[in-house]
């Protein structure tokens, strides 16, 4: 089943400080429902171990979760395909940041979900609001966290010579109906 | 005792089957069992990229893992069996396990073996697949849409057959009609749900190379042959038992990988190996029912004479053909477009299409629900149309009862028929006139009353195998039976039709129990079991006791043939001088002088005194091939309130008024009208397996699934008139599939009276009170 959220909170902090966080896979983890470990292949490049519950069923998703067109200080798009027994899930989403004044960013997103085997199946009635829940709650507690921990150490911050791939568009998704 | 044949005796199967003494697969265990589980796929169409099972054949107590790699080149594809001939039919290959890409949510992977059904579980989750998942629809007619997704190769658009039925001129009726009505009807698709899900349990004995399969049958004979295709084992090393089986609906009627796969595992192990649905996996993967979206016309005269009917259908057969599904939306929907009805000009279009769904075959009333719900509810649309009472219209387009056997103009010949008699019954328990002014007085209150009529025919009874041969079927619709009758005269009848719940133990014991003078005790029903049963075709298509219950009267009428040459011999006396009176054929003139069954069993068994040249023993065997279909039919009315506030449908009353022929068993009848038209309500009312744009099935539970409650179920008014059938001995017709194909029509026509006021023809069921309040915003004029 196909789901799509979007929001676009304000974090009380400058730009400049939270792009190192939304590009930092293990300040993201932690506030991400269910993570358990990230492994970092390279910078846009993350296989992650989480679990959820819908319901009855409990599942532990492994995720290959990849950042693409990505133009900092503003902008990245994310892939993650993900499986658990019986159960898939693919997720497009994309962020992008705004200044709005010294101190304060607003964090636009939106995701679209794909949600294939059991965990649809079986849990459909459920999937909406438990996803909306989570999801939200996330971007919430995120939002405060970055604002909260201040500005990121120096060598997070990004440098020149940070690659940034070209900001084009991001390719079709082959799961889209036609 | 001659009472027995049409009394109402209690089922004597149900003491074993409500105390839990009755053996199902699942309850049967052998030492060493081994269980299997399947991987299947979460996506509804993608490639499979790579399979790693290394980590499930490590998992504790894990015997064995199997992938489509590792049994495509030894086993044969599930084979279809229904090749519909005159039409393009192209069958794709079903793999028993997918190896290249999977078609729909469910589709097997893999199978793991291992000691207990828990680590089976726990292994089948470590099978590591990657798929490319690829676009994908469930929908019938999109899937035939340019850019569709596409499922096999060789079927560029998906369609996997397009059929034509025709008669008379469709096209000049409809081009000369006063009136023509059209609607676009969504049938939707439906779970069967047995209550008991599917099971096998295999057995090889690797010492005299017999394969032993338990297995949840409707027709063990035709899973014998199928399987026999399936692992390539000669037929008479295969010996497959259906034991108690939990309702089939049509779903227990094909062949699907799972058994062939359990047997295959039992063969390579050397192990018995068991496997067992649970519901979710029954929800995904055994097959479900309906699912046609139609365009379907009516013309005709002002003075409600229907002259046409024309349809254009899209039938969705899921990813694969399953076993019978060819012919479902075809020769037992297409055929029947005339209904009860003389309707010159018939022109139907049927496509079966492809989809990334779970297969699509039989389910109670299989393609003939179809065809009564969309006959009826045209009637209705036409009805209104012209200004003319529906009831009306249905009296002027009956086949008169003196004009049977008739033949329609789609070529059938139905047998016999009084429709007008079941019309004016239901119409007379109904009380038109009362409900009427009921319905009128409450529309003046702002209250919405409706009345649903449909006066349905369905084809049943089958068939005749050269009818089966002459339509494409794979195999025979004769049935069979052997009366044997043991030395101390009790009687044991081995059938080859395999009922699961319809109750023949109790109304085929009847029929050889009255034959024989004998009470019912005396009698045992044996089916299920390929070894000691004759050759059969299995209990569907409302076809076991005009069929199959027709053998077992030839054959014991045989063994009464016999036995009264037996009593001439031993009373010494003419043949012609005997007749059969009570319980024992007597002498005429000298009632007194007299032979019962249960003493000639003992003489023709100890063959001490046998007229010369007669074989001892008293048994008998006939495989009876019927010369026609029945064709049962009846009116069902239904009353409903509508509640316009929430949409809710409340069922006021239901008369179920059905033409079986003679009943033997009339409480049993009236158990299967009572049960088909649950099930039809169900269907009319709330039941949709639903799926969503990437083709998942989302309602995958019984909790999003809606079958009906208990609570939820009106009294049904039962009642009966009685036409037999010339094509059979015991004149009966099919009782099974009447009360689903009439009652989800009844209930929409019924609704959409109510709502007549608000100019509502048509609203797709299920009706559930969401869709009945969108439709009642929209006749209003707001936006829902």
């Amino acid at each position: 089943m196909r789901m799509s959220f979007s929001g676009a909170p304000e974090v009380e902090a400058p730009i400049s400080h939270v792009w190192p966080r939304v590009v930092d896979p293990h300040f993201v983890a932690r506030h991400g429902p269910g993570v358990e470990s990230v492994e970092v292949l390279d910078p846009h490049h993350f296989k992650v171990i989480c679990g959820f519950g819908v319901g009855s069923i409990k599942l532990r998703f492994g995720l290959d979760v990849e950042l693409a067109d990505v133009n900092p200080p503003n902008y990245f798009t994310i892939k993650v395909r993900g499986k658990a027994p019986g159960s898939a899930v693919e997720v497009t989403a994309e962020l992008s940041l705004e200044m709005l004044d010294a101190i304060r960013t607003r964090m636009s997103w939106k995701a679209v979900s794909d949600i294939s085997g059991t965990v649809a199946s079986v849990g459909a009635r459920l999937m909406e609001g438990t996803a909306r829940k989570l999801t939200e709650q996330f971007w919430i507690k995120f939002a405060a966290s970055i604002s909260e921990a201040g500005p990121p150490p120096e060598a997070a911050l990004p440098t020149p010579a940070d690659p940034v791939s070209p900001a084009t568009p991001p390719a079709s998704d082959p799961t889209a109906p036609a | 005792m001659a009472t027995l044949f049409g009394s109402g005796i209690k089922r004597r199967e149900d003491p074993r089957l409500i105390t839990g003494q009755a053996t199902y697969v699942d309850d049967v265990k052998l030492p060493g069992l081994a269980y299997a589980v399947f991987a299947r796929s979460p996506y509804a169409h993608a490639k499979i990229t790579r399979i790693d099972v290394s980590a499930a054949r490590q998992a504790p107590g894990v015997i064995a893992v199997y992938t489509g790699a590792d049994v495509k080149d030894r086993l044969v594809p599930v084979p279809c069996a229904w090749n519909v001939p005159n039409c393009d039919l192209k069958i794709p290959a079903h793999p028993l396990l997918a190896y290249d890409k999977v078609r729909y949510a469910g589709d097997a992977v893999a199978m793991v073996i291992a000691e207990t059904r828990a680590q089976a579980r726990d292994a089948v989750d470590l099978v590591d697949v990657d798929y490319e998942p690829l676009r994908a629809t469930a929908d019938p007619e999109q899937a035939t849409q340019p850019g569709a997704a596409r499922l096999h190769e060789e079927i560029p658009d998906n369609i996997g057959f397009t059929w034509v039925v025709s008669g008379g001129d469709a096209a000049a009726a409809f081009q000369h009609a006063e009136v023509a009505v059209s609607q676009r009807i969504v049938q939707q698709r439906l779970l069967p749900t047995a209550m008991e899900p599917r099971a096998a349990v295999a057995q090889y004995n690797r010492g005299s190379g017999q394969l032993t399969l338990w297995a949840t049958s409707q027709n063990p004979h035709i899973h014998r042959f199928l399987c026999s295709v399936m692992l390539k084992l000669p037929e008479h090393r295969i010996r497959v038992i259906a034991p108690e089986v939990g309702g089939g609906f049509g779903s227990k009627i094909p062949a699907y990988p799972d058994e062939a796969l359990v047997s295959f595992a039992a063969m390579e192990l050397g192990i018995p190996v068991k496997w067992t649905e649970d519901r979710s996996e029954n929800y995904k993967v055994t097959i479900h029912g309906r699912d046609h979206i139609e365009y379907v016309e009516m013309c005709g005269t002002r003075d409600g004479k229907i002259t046409g009917i024309r349809t254009r259908v899209y039938a969705g057969l899921g990813a694969y053909a399953s076993t019978a599904a060819p012919g479902i939306p075809t020769i037992l929907h297409g055929l029947v477009y005339s209904g009860s009805y003389m309707i010159p000009n018939i022109h139907g279009t049927i496509y079966g299409v492809y989809t990334n769904g779970t297969p699509v075959d039989a389910y109670r009333g299989a393609g003939r629900p179809e065809a009564a719900y969309l006959i009826e509810r045209l009637v209705d649309i036409f009805a209104r149309k012209i200004g003319m009472d529906p009831i009306e219209v249905r009296r002027r387009n009956f086949i008169p009862k003196d004009k049977f056997p008739y033949t329609v103009a789609t070529g059938l010949i139905y047998d016999s028929g009084n429709y007008e008699a079941a019309l004016d019954k239901a119409l007379g328990i109904l009380d038109l006139k009362a409900f009427r002014a009921e319905q009128a007085k409450a529309r003046k209150d702002g209250r919405y009353l409706g009345m649903g009529l449909v006066s349905y025919i369905e084809i049943c009874g089958l068939g005749p195998s050269q009818v089966a041969g002459a339509v494409g079927f794979g195999g025979g619709l004769y049935d069979s039976a052997i009366v044997r009758v043991y030395p101390t005269g009790v009687v044991k009848v081995y059938i080859g039709a395999s009922p699961h719940g319809q109750g023949e133990e109790t109304t085929f014991a009847q029929i050889v129990a009255s034959e024989f003078g004998y009470p019912v005790e005396n009698v045992e029903i044996i089916h299920g079991d390929t070894d000691n049963t004759p050759q059969g075709w299995g209990t569907y298509g409302s076809r076991t006791t005009a069929v199959c219950g027709s053998a077992v009267k030839v054959a014991a009428l045989r063994v009464k043939e016999k036995a009264k040459l037996l009593a001439a011999h031993l009373l010494e006396a003419n043949e012609a001088d005997l007749e059969w009176k009570d319980d024992a054929f007597r002498v005429k003139g000298s009632p007194d002088k007299a032979k019962g069954m249960a003493e000639l069993a003992l003489m023709a068994n100890v063959a001490w005194n046998m007229p010369p040249g007669m074989e001892p023993g008293l048994e008998a065997t006939a495989f009876f091939d019927p010369t026609n279909f029945v064709y049962p039919f009846g009116t069902h009315i239904c009353t409903v309130e509508v509640d316009e506030q929430t949409g809710q449908v409340k069922i006021l009353r239901y008369i179920a008024v059905d033409d079986c022929g003679p009943p033997i068993n009339p409480m049993i009848v009236d158990g299967q009208i009572h049960g088909g038209v649950i099930q039809g309500i169900g269907e009319g009312l709330q039941e949709i397996a639903v799926y969503d744009e990437e083709a998942q099935l989302v309602t995958g539970t019984m909790m999003d699934y809606a079958v009906p409650k208990a609570s939820q179920m009106p009294h049904i008014e039962v009642a009966h008139t009685i036409t037999p059938s010339p094509v059979n001995p015991l004149g009966v017709k099919g009782c099974g599939e009447a009360g689903t194909i009439a009652s989800a029509a009844c209930l929409v026509n019924a609704v959409c009276d109510a709502l007549a006021p608000l100019g509502i023809t048509h609203i797709d069921k299920p009706l559930t009170p969401a869709r009945v309040w969108a439709a009642i915003q929209k006749a209003k004029g707001a936006t829902p």
